[in-house]
């Protein structure tokens, strides 16, 4: 199969709960229209800033939310059509690392329990044999030691805390793995490894992901595609190279132009783009339209295009096709 | 971890002599039968009556603590007591702590309806002063000491799911459980092997304080006529059986003054321990104490 993950044209709202006994109010939009495909050993970037979405995406592809219209294939198989049954297969699907290696380990469990439970929830073993075969051979490739795994995660350093949910993630041999960002707890100087071993596990075990971030250097790194999101809308899809050095999107545009370069006199030379005001949705169609700097009344007030999953540059800015030259906010 | 908690128990002056006077309790308890041999087999909580001489004796070489009204003997009632009081305190703090743990802990997990209901209803024992409503319970079920500890129970439990609740509502949202539900763990197993280890330790803490005003509630209740009947080893029952003793002889305000502060002294001491035990627990298990 090309794409193990179709998501097309996906809404969710979230009902606002009135201070009156639960009294239902207007509904506050959380994903408008979000289509995106992630391929096999494919690596898309999800970059955005707090609160416009990543993770109540990544949540609905988990299973963990629900969401009131489009369409969510994982092997072609609808979330929301599914049995009970099906929805704990699927589960060994999709799998995920938090951001926080802290919080994401129980600190009551010892890091072989931690890594066994999947396969004990799923029956996926015979025997206790079987079961520390498999434990051997998921702690190698996480670059773990067996003499890890009766400790306890707060002896552990952030990184390879990391490298226990990775392995936790893994246990069950996804297709596709949801890293909400996976790194940005982490030392700078670990996480570059922490990266590496990503990269080699989308590889050697042909596994998708999507890979929730706001680094653009990380994502760069990393991802094969990047997707710009802003107030649950998808901006701009394309490549990461054509993404980073030829934006479409005023909001991509200006999001690069925030990201500082290591050369003082470089920096100095550049004009960041501020953006105009507040965070408000006028609720015309696009949600840039009021803090963007290129805003002409009488082209924004046009439907936006919308996505199509695949490859290509796609771009939700109605005022397309927009020219400018070589971008010089590259990461 | 354990061990860790234990030694810092005895480096703290207060939670140490907390736990050499509850391990001492634990002592004359377990060895109640070597320290005081029970004259009534079937019943060692019955207090052996020397007399039917009403006026108390004060302590002599054969009643080392002295006899209260109508001859009972004082020190037999404060070892066999000891025993009484940790059946009591232990007993009732075991179910108060599993009703809280179960509804306050479903209260969290499930929410909505469920969890108005329960707390709703926790509030409602809550609104009414424990003792009082304790009393009431144990006066409808009748003067009896299985009673008294169903009274008990039926007071104590709201604190317990307040708190349980709460821990609950806040490790139910953190990543560990997230991460387990997205591996296609369910209800019961998220609920007994990650959420419930990692928010039961406040309500530990809150048990081994309770220990001691149970047994102080219990003691009440007796007092007031209302749990152990006369003749029992407990605590409550030979204070109340001091009540018209307490001002004395018209002369000598202090003449009997063992059949108030021999069985007032074990209680206070035993409550002491427990709230000293408790108190070293929550500082040892306050993460901002570290």
């Amino acid at each position: 199969m090309k794409n193990p993950v179709k998501i097309n044209h996906l809404y969710k709202s979230y009902p606002r709960r009135g201070a009156w006994f639960g009294s239902k109010q207007q509904a506050k939009t959380v994903l408008h229209n979000v289509t995106l495909h992630v391929g096999e050993r494919e690596i898309v970037g999800l970059v955005g800033e707090s609160g416009c979405g990543k993770t109540t995406l990544a949540k609905v592809l988990l299973g963990l939310e629900s969401y009131q219209a489009g369409s969510v294939k994982i092997n072609g198989l609808e979330l929301k059509e599914l049995s009970k049954a099906g929805f704990k297969k699927l589960r060994r699907q999709v799998q995920v690392v938090f951001q926080n290696p802290y919080s994401s380990l129980d600190p009551r469990q010892t890091v072989r329990q931690i890594l066994c439970e999947p396969w004990d929830i799923h029956g996926l073993y015979k025997n206790k044999e079987e079961r520390a075969q498999k434990l051997r051979s998921l702690v190698r490739c996480v670059g773990l030691d067996s003499a890890h795994l009766d400790r306890w995660p707060h002896e552990f350093s952030g990184g390879q805390r990391q490298r226990i949910a990775i392995a936790r993630a893994l246990a069950l041999a996804p297709k596709l793995l949801v890293a909400d960002e996976p790194v940005s707890a982490l030392d700078v100087s670990v996480q570059a490894q922490i990266l590496n071993l990503l990269k080699d596990i989308s590889r050697t075990r042909a596994l998708g992901m999507l890979f929730v971030s706001h680094d653009f250097a990380v994502a760069r790194f990393l991802c094969d595609r990047i997707a710009v999101m802003y107030q649950g809308q998808i901006l701009e899809i394309a490549p990461t190279e054509q993404l980073l050095h030829n934006p479409q999107h005023p909001y991509t545009e200006a999001l690069l132009s925030a990201v500082p370069v290591p050369d003082p006199l470089l920096q100095k030379s550049r004009e960041p783009v501020s953006l105009k005001s507040e965070l408000i949705h006028a609720g015309g169609p696009c949600p840039y339209a009021p803090r963007c700097r290129y805003y002409a009344a009488s082209q924004c007030n046009r439907e936006v295009p919308a996505a199509s999953g695949g490859e290509g540059h796609f771009c939700a800015c109605a005022r397309l096709p927009f020219k400018k030259e070589k971008s010089r906010y590259a990461v | 971890m354990n061990n860790r908690i234990f030694k810092r128990i005895l480096q703290n002056k207060a939670s140490l002599a907390g736990f050499v006077l509850v391990a001492l309790f634990a002592l004359v308890a377990l060895l109640a039968p070597l320290l005081a041999p029970a004259h009534n087999p079937h019943n060692p909580y019955q207090l052996p009556q020397s007399s039917y001489n009403v006026t108390p004796q004060p302590p002599s070489a054969e009643h080392i603590f002295g006899t209260t009204e109508q001859q009972y003997d004082l020190y037999y009632g404060v070892v066999w007591g000891t025993r009484l009081a940790f059946k009591i305190g232990i007993t009732v703090t075991f179910f108060a702590f599993l009703i809280g743990l179960f509804l306050g802990s479903a209260a969290a997990y499930f929410g909505g309806m469920i969890d108005e209901v329960i707390m709703r209803f926790t509030d409602v024992v809550f609104a009414v002063p424990s003792l009082v409503l304790a009393m009431v319970i144990a006066a409808m079920l009748g003067p009896d000491i299985q009673n008294m500890m169903i009274a008990l129970t039926a007071v104590a439990w709201p604190s317990y799911a307040r708190l349980v609740r709460g821990d609950v509502l806040s490790v139910k949202r953190r990543d560990f459980v997230t991460a387990s539900r997205a591996l296609g763990a369910r209800g019961p197993r998220l609920l007994l092997k990650h959420i419930l280890p990692n928010s039961i330790y406040p309500s530990i803490v809150v048990a081994s304080l309770d220990i001691g005003y149970i047994v102080l509630t219990a003691a009440s209740l007796s007092f007031l006529g209302l749990g152990a009947q006369p003749g029992t080893a407990d605590w409550g029952q030979l204070i109340a059986m001091a009540r018209n003793w307490v001002l004395g002889s018209g002369t000598n305000t202090f003449a009997y003054w063992y059949t108030v502060v021999v069985p007032g002294g074990v209680i206070f001491l035993f409550v002491l321990g427990w709230n000293l035990l408790g108190d070293g627990f929550r500082d040892i298990l306050d993460p901002r104490q570290g």
